[in-house]
């Protein structure tokens, strides 16, 4: 185990590297400074702002300056909004994310999991055709397009929500509807597929046989099976929650990461671009890792590597 | 096997007949079974005609009695809701040069003289500033010959369809030639409504099929090329390369793509290098394709190098190793068709979510330049469109039941396909 | 065999969801503000000397005062910092009078030094002020003091490599003061062709750096160097040579006489005196703290009406009423917050859902719904939207192709069926309104008459002209839509074919200044009520031409303009000026700006003005008014 975890930590640090590289020199390759602005500066003015930033020095040595601060957890301060370092803007903006995140992903379980059980159980009637729609419809739909619909019907017609806003948990209720309704989707459709598979198998046979209640077969014996797809997905899955909810974080104006990274990607803020690159590949990786590590407790036929 | 003619003939009745039975019974391939387990599913079955249908009319987009997706009526027909009043779209009258067996009016025809007319009149006075380069070099001529002797002159119709079509190419101009001599200038009224600048929208919903089921398409075949042969080879060579070769991939999961995405687009799209990308060829459409298709490889490459490597303990590779077949041919020759179930199922659902990963683009801003369309654009632009106050709910509802209904379709197909290529729901 | 984990695991991520509520709950934690209102974009700062933008106009305003502030409904000056004024005679000299009752939030006094350093430290090459031109182009020495261009003779200050920040301009290392005696510059390199102007700027740069300044220090001759050659002890190396700052018309002679010189009798300098970038900050705070450190909530100081009580990154910023501010009794509103929403439609659908008191820019798809309504504010702005021409291109170097492209454009119909806020269609580049002036028409949508400006160019009927492409920021809907209606307008009435791209916006000022476009968008918010920041655009090398056009006369009018006395004849020189930007056309006059808020009726004191300037400090909210509002809507 502490081998494994060993191990995996030796790779995330090789992956955090080759992520950094490559973004990098990603970030370096776009035309147009980071500072073009309305209002051209003069060039010695310009060329004091790029000392400051070290833009000014061949990019290899920017390259290893960074890495080296980079590795003492310090990303610098903020280029655009630059009353800021990029760590209090993480700090700010990680809580947020995270809260929906979290808040979303339980959702999208509780609602996923239970309604692929009862799907599966009742395998091709109305109910299975129904649902399964249903959850496919919730994968289909865009996310973008699904919080618009919701804030005309639940803000608007229906006058049960607030608009937008960050500060009580009453609002949190629609963005967190309509980040975790895809993955409660997917979810839905794993499990019954894991459930079909599972219930077909010799030991679920077994329990039958040995007349214990249908409702204790498929929570103890039939569910922990069935689980296995759905942790795997639980890893991209939530890493596709943290970076998917840009657009929910925008549309419901929410002060979290997703929103921070789309503007400072499209803003050319480098090195917040750059830290929030990073903190993604970390929670990334850590969750991968998680999912991994859940897989042993849940089958025990699998061994770490 | 030598005993056989040795052997006296009624052993040979034996195995003829027996030949014979196999010959009956030979069963049904794993494709012919599985499409016999499809067709017994009618959603699959009607998502796949609906699929099938939407393919067909959006590729003979410019042959069906459209108005333009592109020439909008502000003044008069912006926001209007679902309607069934009539729209010409004044291009037969265009077609004076030649027209079709004569049944032009004749108040056209004066029409498009005209401007020729009174071009041809006003060539010589045009001032010297402007002559182009080529007026210098040759003063004998006027600057207009010149000028057509470099481009064939545009008539009065092809100018118009270039503004009702933006610039199609040979076989949609033939196909607008063709809807213009059976439909005349008659459209379908605007049942689905127009969109601020007063344009059709079932006609733009048409238009900006062929973007979004292109770009979902290629970019999921070239995932599916990289990811396949990725995929089978590292599965296939195993030891040391597939390791270093899944690492690369594990390495790549954990980079947020969107990030990857908005960077590459966003380089690409700068004026110098798009410049560059066009004179090759290259545009916007193009460069979605690659940039997405090299996103969504990852996934294929697991999945096919897990099934390889089931597959190449198979009896059927160690005979093709036994009579000498090289890495290449075995990998794929004989292990990348077996995978086809895998791809196929793959494929049906890749393709909506490279389709929602499109229209999340756009809504970002980073889609299809105008006046190029396609459905992410006009979800978000409908997006754009709702507020508490008026709600032009056709802008929001019809591109929304568009994608979502695709969606829906490819992804009912994606899951019947899986079921039906399962070879453990066989006979189920 | 047991494993822990596997029973503990469904118990871990019910914990983790349960901890997530508890987390989201701990914000609801903050009390409801007095009046909050949306603010566009997250500031990039809310240093004066550092910002540009609206959005950081109006904090920077709450929080600091400059020596004067603008009325909220005519925008005139009224008493700030400054209590009156008196001009010289050759109004060259302003001398301002501060008042003795202005203090910071710390308690401490504003004085003229304040703004003195204020003002040079706006000015320091190393501050990097976008705004420093505004002072630089009016005020003696300062646009030398701010380039740190130095001739022999002049008075410098040059500062040695001891800075206790580096980073920081303040505080600064030892400043020794001296006269130039000579400059040797080695001879200067040269530069290949082909170089890009941001290698040449390098280039240049790096041989500037080599200038050895003599200068006598306590009777010594001396050479100081940005940087010496190697080897020679003789020459010292410095930091900076500036021109003395004394030698700049920025002077404090007694904590409450401020006295500005000005380089020519400049009318509009009033209006600059109560602009938001010449706000006082305080030194010892900045140099205590240093940027951006003294930025924050704890540790800024301010003179305005409030204090800033906290910034949430992306979200809000907390302003509470500042009790030392001088007119604090006339300060209604205790608490503002301003919310960084970005989105117009976010913004409008939070005023709508009552979230929000104040919002402005409200979808344009939606205003013929919303301009009944009595909280519905519209005024006419000083922002002119027009698009560039690239007269380096081709077809567009051709002055007629470009009036066609002009008369072409029915702009009528484009601000009422698509912009819909009473937008003005635009015929000259300066926008109605300023006092006095005349704009200088461009022509009014004529198709006939672009249709025989084309064929004169050589292009009948669009034959023969390539295709033009519409460069736009890809950020909205609305500039996508204007540029497909003016394209099509083109196509229609001119045969011309027409692309568009839309891009992001950074990508789009580079390919602006570097004229890599046909026809670019853009928009123009006059600075103050004077022509000059309209027409100063298009000068031969001004930085914000970007269109390739250069005419000498227009040169030499705007240059005229501003050493004329008579306000008369000033104005009849822009207007000849703008004659020929209009009949040459290298921009395309589209629309003039209306500034839309939408504010809840028991918000008063709000004004609608040309400049869009709402001053937190005169709105207040009518409590009795606010409470009927909300009876009536049946939500508390």
């Amino acid at each position: 185990m502490i081998q494994f975890l060993a191990k995996r930590l030796a790779w995330m640090v090789l992956t955090l590297w080759v992520v950094f590289t490559f973004s990098f020199f990603l970030m370096r390759a776009v035309p147009g400074g980071p500072f073009s602005e309305e209002r051209k500066l003069d060039p010695d003015v310009k060329r004091n702002i790029e000392r400051r930033y070290h833009l000014n020095e061949p990019l290899y040595q920017q390259y290893a300056e960074q890495l080296w601060s980079a590795m003492q957890l310090d990303l610098g301060p903020s280029m655009r909004m630059s009353d800021f370092t990029v760590n209090e803007i993480i700090a700010a903006g990680f809580p947020v994310s995270a809260t929906l995140g979290i808040l979303a992903l339980s959702f999208a379980l509780a609602l996923g999991i239970i309604t692929g059980i009862v799907a599966a159980l009742y395998r091709q009637t109305t109910t299975d055709v129904g649902m399964m729609t249903a959850a496919t419809i919730g994968i289909a739909v865009p996310n973008f397009w699904l919080a618009s619909v919701c804030i005309v019907l639940f803000v608007f017609v229906l006058p049960i929500f607030p608009a937008a806003g960050w500060g009580s948990p009453w609002q949190l209720v629609l963005p967190v509807f309509c980040l975790g309704a895809p993955y409660a989707g997917y979810i839905a459709r794993l499990t019954r597929t894991g459930m079909l598979d599972v219930l077909s198998q010799d030991y679920i046979r077994t329990a039958r046989a040995k007349g214990l209640s249908p409702a204790r077969v498929v929570v103890h014996h039939a569910l922990k099976g069935a689980m296995l797809p759905v942790v795997s997905f639980l890893g991209p899955a939530a890493a596709d929650i943290l970076t998917g909810s840009l657009i929910v974080e925008t549309i419901f104006f929410l002060p979290g990461l997703g929103r921070n990274f789309i503007q400072s990607a499209t803003q050319r803020d480098y090195p917040v671009a750059m830290g929030l690159v990073l903190v993604y590949t970390v929670i990334l990786y850590v969750l991968n890792t998680v999912v991994d590590m859940s897989y042993r407790f849940l089958d025990p036929r699998v061994k770490l590597q | 096997m030598n005993q056989f003619p040795s052997n006296p003939p009624p052993h040979t009745a034996r195995y003829e007949a027996l030949l014979t039975e196999a010959e009956r019974i030979k069963g049904v391939s794993l494709g012919r079974d599985a499409w016999r387990r499809l067709r017994r599913n009618w959603a699959a079955m009607a998502s796949l005609g609906f699929l099938v249908v939407l393919s067909l009319l959006s590729f003979f987009v410019p042959l069906l009695p459209l108005q333009s997706p592109k020439e909008g009526n502000l003044e008069q027909r912006a926001f209007e809701p679902p309607n069934l009043a009539k729209h010409s779209l004044d291009l037969v009258a265009m077609l004076a040069p030649k027209p079709p067996a004569g049944a032009l009016p004749k108040k056209a025809d004066s029409e498009v003289n005209a401007p020729e007319l009174r071009n041809e009149g006003n060539v010589p006075e045009k001032a010297d500033s402007a002559k182009p380069a080529a007026a210098k070099a040759d003063p004998t001529k006027p600057a207009a010959t010149i000028a057509n002797d470099k481009k064939s002159v545009d008539s009065p119709y092809d100018i118009r369809v270039k503004a009702l079509w933006d610039e199609p190419n040979v076989i949609d101009r033939a196909m607008i030639r063709v809807r213009v001599a059976i439909f005349r200038d008659w459209c379908v009224p605007s049942i689905c409504g127009t969109d601020q600048l007063g344009r059709d929208l079932l006609s733009r919903l048409f238009w900006g099929s062929r973007v979004s089921l292109i770009v979902g398409v290629v970019a999921t075949l070239v995932s599916l090329v990289i990811g396949v042969s990725y995929g089978a080879i590292a599965g296939y060579v195993g030891g040391w390369v597939d390791d270093a070769m899944m690492r690369i991939v594990d390495v790549l999961y954990s980079i947020p793509f969107i990030f990857v995405v908005i960077y590459l687009i966003t380089i690409l799209d700068e004026p110098s290098i798009k410049t560059w990308l066009l004179k090759h060829g290259v545009d916007k459409i193009v460069i979605f394709y690659f940039v997405i298709g090299a996103i969504f490889w990852l996934t294929m490459a697991r999945v096919v190098r897990g099934q390889v490597i089931s597959l190449k303990q198979e009896q059927f590779v160690e005979a093709a190793r036994a009579v000498g077949a090289g890495k290449a041919r075995i990998i794929f020759r004989h292990l990348v068709p077996n995978l086809m179930s895998v791809v196929i199922v793959y494929l049906t659902l890749t393709v909506p979510s490279v389709m929602l990963f499109e229209a999340f683009l756009s809504y970002l801003g980073l889609g299809v330049d105008p006046p190029g369309v396609s459905w992410g654009i006009l979800a978000s632009e409908g997006v754009q469109a709702i507020n508490p106050i008026k709600t032009s709910w056709w802008l929001v509802v019809f591109p929304g039941l568009a994608l979502g209904m695709t969606l829906l379709a490819l992804n009912l197909l994606g899951d019947a396909l899986r079921d039906a290529l399962d070879p453990r729901l066989k006979n189920r | 065999m047991y494993r822990p984990g596997r029973t503990l695991f469904p118990y871990l991520a019910l914990a983790a969801v349960g901890l997530a509520l508890v987390w989201s709950t701990t914000f609801s934690t903050l009390p409801q503000a007095d009046f909050t209102f949306i603010n566009g974009t997250e500031l990039k700062s809310i240093d004066p000397a550092r910002v540009t933008g609206v959005p950081e106009g109006r904090i920077v305003g709450a929080l600091l005062e400059g020596l004067y502030r603008p009325d909220p409904k005519t925008l005139q000056p009224l008493p700030g910092m400054a209590v009156q004024h008196d001009l010289s005679s050759d109004r060259k000299t302003y001398t301002f009078h501060l008042r003795s009752n202005a203090l910071w939030s710390d308690g401490t006094r504003v004085t003229a030094e304040d703004f003195r350093w204020s003002w040079q430290r706006m000015l320091h090459p190393e501050t990097g002020s976008e705004y420093a031109s505004l002072l630089g182009e009016c005020v003696v020495g300062a646009d030398q003091y701010h380039r740190g261009a130095v001739k022999v003779g002049n008075r410098v200050e040059i500062e040695l490599e001891d800075r206790p920040n580096p980073a920081e301009p303040f505080p600064t290392g030892t400043i020794l003061r001296s006269k130039v005696l000579a400059i040797d510059k080695p001879p200067e390199p040269k530069i290949p062709k082909g170089t890009s102007e941001d290698d040449e700027d390098k280039i240049k740069d790096a041989w500037k750096a080599k200038w050895q300044y003599t200068v006598e220090i306590d009777g010594q001759r001396q050479k100081y160097c940005k940087q010496p050659p190697a080897g020679d002890a003789q020459i010292k190396k410095c930091r900076q040579v500036l021109l003395d700052f004394s030698e700049v018309g920025i002077k404090a002679p007694d904590p409450a006489t401020f006295e500005v010189t000005l380089l020519n009798p400049t009318p509009y300098f009033i209006y600059l005196a109560q602009f938001f970038p010449l706000c006082p900050v305080q030194r010892a705070c900045v140099e205590k703290y240093g940027y951006p450190n003294w930025t924050k909530a704890g540790n800024i100081v301010t003179n305005g009406a409030y204090r800033l009580e906290f910034r949430r990154f992306r979200d809000r910023i907390r302003m509470r009423k500042s009790s030392n501010y001088w007119d604090a009794e006339h300060v209604q509103i205790n608490v503002a917050d301003a919310l960084a929403v970005e989105s117009p439609a976010t913004g409008l659908n939070m005023y709508l859902d009552n979230q929000v008191e104040w919002t402005e820019a409200p979808p344009s798809a939606v205003i013929p719904e919303l301009e009944n309504r009595i909280d519905y504010l519209a005024k006419p702005s000083l922002a002119i939207y027009f698009y560039r021409m690239n007269v380096t291109q081709k077809p567009l170097d051709n002055m007629l192709v470009r009036r066609a492209l002009n008369l072409a454009v029915n702009k009528e119909s484009l601000c009422k069926n698509l912009l819909r806020a009473g937008q003005q269609p635009a015929l000259s580049f300066v926008p109605p309104g300023l006092p006095g002036y005349e704009p200088a028409s461009a022509g009014e949508y004529n198709i006939d008459k672009a249709q025989d400006l084309l064929r004169q160019a050589g292009f009948p009927g669009g034959q023969g002209l390539d295709r033009i492409e519409i460069l736009f920021n890809g950020d909205g809907g609305d500039h996508r839509d204007i540029a497909q209606k003016i394209g099509s307008d083109w196509e229609k009435n001119l045969g011309v074919r027409v692309g568009y791209k839309g891009i992001e916006w950074n990508s789009y000022l580079a390919a602006v200044r570097q004229l890599s476009y046909s026809v670019s968008r853009n928009g123009w918010t006059g600075d103050y009520p004077d022509p000059n920041t309209f027409l100063g655009l298009f000068v031969s090398n001004g930085e914000q031409n970007s269109t390739g056009w250069k005419n000498p006369r227009y040169d030499q009018l705007i240059a005229d303009a501003a050493r004329e006395v008579d306000a008369k004849k000033r104005l009849q020189m822009f207007h000849d000026a703008e004659r020929i930007l209009m009949d040459e056309m290298p921009v395309l006059p589209v629309y003039s700006y209306v500034s839309v808020n939408m504010v809840k009726p028991y918000v008063k004191g709000f004004y609608p003005n040309a400049q869009d300037l709402h001053p937190l400090r005169d709105l207040s909210i009518d409590a009795a008014e606010r409470r009927k509002y909300f009876q009536a809507k049946g939500t508390p």
